[in-house]
C-alpha cells in the first residue's frame, strides 16, 4: 500500500514537472504576444487602433500573470523567457514587419500564425488537465479564440480587395514565421535545447498528461489552415505551403 | 463566427475525394514540396496529413463532345485518411466531409459529387450533411453502377461469357451500388448470387427479388457463392481489401468496383479469374487542369479516366442539371442508369477502357470511342 502511494507521490511530482515546462512555454509566449503587440501600436492607422493594441499588450501580459498563478497553485518553478531559442526567432520575424512598418503583415504574424498555435494548444491543454490549470487554459484559449476572429474579420477584408497581393504576402510570412513554428512544435527538438524546458525535453514526456506532441502539431496546423480559408487564401496555396515546411 | 469569403465566381462542380493509401497521400505531399527539400518519412506524412482540412487541390475545365460546351470545376481532398474509413473514426470523417461540402459551397459550387467513402452521408444519413443554399449534392452512384453493368456486359462480351446463361453474385448487394447492380442484373441473367454483411436486409432482398420470379440466392457466406460465380461484380464498402481473387472460380469475371478496392492483391496466374477495376469512366471531350496532381492520384492506364461517381457531378454539370441526381439507398433503377449513362454518353464520357491489377485488358480497343457503338 505504501510503495503503491510512493508510486503516485512520484508520478505526481514527475507530472508537476510537465506542467512547469507547458506553463513556461505559455508565459514566454505571452510574453512574446506582449511585447509584439506593444510593438504594433506605433504603425496602428487609428487612434482607436493604438488603444485596441495597447489594451491586447495587456491582455497577454494578464495571461502571463494567470499562468504564473497556475504554477504557484502547483509549487513549481517557471522559466520565462521570450528570448529563448524559438520565441526568439518569432519575436524577430516580427520586428523585421514592425521595421517595415507593415502593420497588415504584424497581424497575420501576430493574430493569424501565433494565436492559432496559441489557441489550439491551450485547447488541448485544458482538455488534457483539471483544476486551475484546465480553467485557466480554458478560459484563455477563449480570449486567444477573440485575438484569431479579429485577424480573420481584418484580412478576409484585405484578401478580398487584392487576393494575389494578400496571398504572396502571407506566402512570405509562412516562410519567415511557420518555418520556425513547425521546428518548435515538431514531435522531437533535433537541434538541442530549447532553452524554456527546465531540464529534459518536454515533448518527450507529454503522454504522461494525456498529450501528444504529433497531435498537439497537427491541432495547430489545422487551426491554422483553417484560419487562412477562412480569410479566403485558395486551400491549394495554403497547402503547398504546408506542404514545404519542415518535418 | 463571421460571413464566410464571397463566394469564387465561375466554379460548377465539385468532386469530393479521398485516397485509398498513404503512399498515395505521400506522393501528393511530395508533388507539392519543393524538390530542393528533404524527402519526408511515410510516419511523418501520416502525422500531418489526416490534420488538414479538406481543400481544393486542382482547377479542372471539362470539355464536351456535344456543342463544346465546357464546364468548370475544382477537385477536393477531403484528407479522409485511410484509417478513417474504419467505423472506429466514422464521426471524424464525417465531419471532415461536412467541411468538404462547404469547402465546395465557398468555391461557388452548383454540384459537388461525393465520391467513395464520402458518400456515405448521403446513402444512409442524409441529415449528417446538410447541403448550403444552392449547392446540390450528390453520391454519384447512378453513374458508378451504369460503368459497372456496362463494363460488365462489354467485359463478358470479351470473354465470350453469355449473361443469360451465367450466374451472377453481387458482393455488397444491399448497398446503393450493391442493390442498384442486383436490380438491372435481374433479368439478364440465369441466376442472381447475392451477398452482404446485413442479413435481415439481405433476406428482404432476396424476398423481393424471388417474388418478381427472379431466381435469387442470397447468404452472408460469400465463400461458397464465390465458387459458384461465373460474373462477380464486388461493391461493398470495405475500409481495406478484404477479399480472396482465389476464392473465385478459375475464369470466372471479376469485376471490383469498391473505393477502397474489395480484392486483395494477387499474383497473376494461369486460369485466374478476369479482373477489372470496375465504374471507371473517361472523358473524351478534354479535360484540362491548373495542376499534375490530378495526373498523381488518377495515375491509371489510360488518360483523363476517373471514378464514375466523381464524373457524375461533371456530367450533370455539362447537362445543365444541378440537382441531387442520386441520393438515399435503394432507389437506383435500371431506368435511371440509363438515364445517366445517356446523359454522360451524350457529353463523351464512356467507360473507361477495361483495366485491373496487371494494366490494361489486352483485347480493350485502343480508342475509347470504339466502345460507344459496342455497347449502344
Amino acid at each position: 500500500m505504501q510503495a503503491c502511494s510512493l508510486r503516485v507521490l512520484d508520478r505526481d511530482a514527475s507530472n508537476r514537472l510537465i506542467y512547469a515546462d507547458v506553463l513556461s512555454q505559455a508565459v514566454s509566449g505571452e510574453l512574446v504576444g506582449m511585447l509584439n503587440y506593444a510593438s504594433m501600436v506605433a504603425l496602428c492607422p487609428s487612434a482607436a487602433e493604438q488603444q485596441e493594441a495597447i489594451a491586447d499588450a495587456e491582455s497577454e501580459r494578464r495571461h502571463a500573470l494567470a499562468f504564473r498563478a497556475v504554477a504557484r497553485d502547483l509549487g513549481v518553478p517557471l522559466v520565462e523567457d521570450p528570448r529563448a531559442r524559438y520565441w526568439r526567432r518569432l519575436r524577430e520575424a516580427f520586428q523585421r514587419q514592425v521595421a517595415a512598418g507593415d502593420f497588415l503583415a504584424c497581424l497575420v504574424v501576430q493574430e493569424l500564425m501565433l494565436e492559432s498555435l496559441a489557441v489550439s494548444m491551450y485547447r488541448a491543454v485544458a482538455e488534457a488537465t483539471d483544476g486551475l490549470m484546465a480553467r485557466t487554459f480554458g478560459t484563455i484559449a477563449l480570449d486567444e479564440e477573440s485575438h484569431l476572429e479579429h485577424a480573420v474579420t481584418t484580412l478576409r477584408a484585405a484578401c478580398e480587395l487584392d487576393r494575389v497581393g494578400f496571398e504572396t504576402r502571407t506566402e512570405r510570412l509562412h516562410g519567415e514565421v511557420m518555418t520556425v513554428i513547425a521546428e518548435m512544435v515538431a514531435p522531437r527538438c533535433s537541434s538541442g535545447p530549447c532553452g524554456v524546458c527546465a531540464e529534459r525535453c518536454v515533448k518527450e514526456s507529454l503522454g504522461d498528461i494525456g498529450l501528444s506532441a504529433p497531435v498537439l502539431r497537427g491541432k495547430a496546423l489545422r487551426l491554422y489552415l483553417q484560419s487562412l480559408d477562412r480569410v479566403g487564401v485558395r486551400g491549394e496555396k495554403s497547402l503547398r505551403w504546408v506542404a514545404n515546411l519542415p518535418a | 463566427m463571421g460571413r464566410e469569403p464571397a463566394r469564387v465566381n465561375g466554379v460548377e462542380f465539385a468532386l469530393l475525394g479521398h485516397q485509398e493509401s498513404w503512399p498515395r497521400i505521400s506522393s501528393i505531399v511530395h508533388a507539392l514540396r519543393d524538390p530542393d527539400r528533404p524527402r519526408l518519412a511515410e510516419e511523418d506524412v501520416r502525422q500531418v496529413a489526416s490534420w488538414i482540412p479538406p481543400r481544393t487541390l486542382v482547377r479542372s475545365r471539362v470539355s464536351s463532345i456535344a456543342n463544346g460546351r465546357s464546364a468548370r470545376g475544382v477537385y477536393i481532398e477531403t484528407f479522409v485518411a485511410p484509417d478513417e474509413l474504419e467505423a472506429r473514426a466514422f464521426h471524424r470523417a464525417i465531419e471532415k466531409v461536412r467541411e468538404a461540402v462547404t469547402c465546395a459551397a465557398r468555391e461557388g459550387a452548383q454540384i459537388a459529387a461525393l465520391g467513395g467513402f464520402t458518400s456515405i452521408v448521403l446513402e444512409g444519413r442524409p441529415e449528417l450533411a446538410e447541403a448550403p443554399e444552392g449547392l446540390a449534392l450528390t453520391t454519384g452512384n447512378s453513374l458508378t453502377s451504369a460503368l459497372i453493368v456496362k463494363g460488365v456486359e462489354a467485359a463478358a462480351g470479351l470473354l465470350g461469357i453469355g449473361l443469360s446463361h451465367a450466374s451472377l453474385l453481387v458482393v455488397g448487394s444491399t448497398g446503393d451500388i450493391g442493390s442498384a447492380c442486383a436490380g438491372y442484373f435481374a433479368t439478364k441473367v440465369r441466376r442472381l448470387l447475392l451477398s452482404a454483411r446485413n442479413a435481415e436486409r439481405l433476406r428482404r432482398q432476396e424476398d423481393s427479388l424471388r417474388r418478381s420470379g427472379v431466381d435469387a440466392t442470397a447468404s452472408t457466406d460469400l465463400r461458397p457463392l464465390l465458387r459458384a460465380a461465373d460474373v462477380v461484380v464486388c461493391a461493398a464498402s470495405l475500409a481495406a481489401p478484404a477479399l480472396e481473387i482465389d476464392e473465385c472460380r478459375p475464369g470466372a469475371l471479376v469485376c471490383d468496383a469498391g473505393y477502397p478496392k474489395n480484392l486483395r492483391p494477387a499474383n497473376h496466374r494461369r486460369g485466374a479469374p478476369h479482373v477489372f477495376w470496375g465504374g471507371m469512366g473517361q472523358c473524351t471531350g478534354g479535360w484540362e487542369s491548373d495542376s499534375p496532381l490530378l495526373d498523381i492520384f488518377y495515375s491509371f492506364p489510360a488518360a483523363r479516366v476517373a471514378h464514375g461517381c466523381l464524373l457524375e457531378g461533371v456530367a450533370l454539370a455539362l447537362e445543365r442539371r444541378f440537382e441531387s441526381f442520386s441520393q438515399g439507398r435503394g432507389r437506383i433503377t435500371p431506368e435511371r442508369i440509363e438515364e445517366i449513362w445517356e446523359i454522360a454518353s451524350r457529353h463523351g464520357i464512356v467507360l473507361a477502357p477495361l483495366f485491373g491489377p496487371d494494366g490494361l485488358w489486352p483485347t480493350t480497343p485502343a480508342d475509347p470511342a470504339d466502345w460507344i457503338p459496342f455497347l449502344a
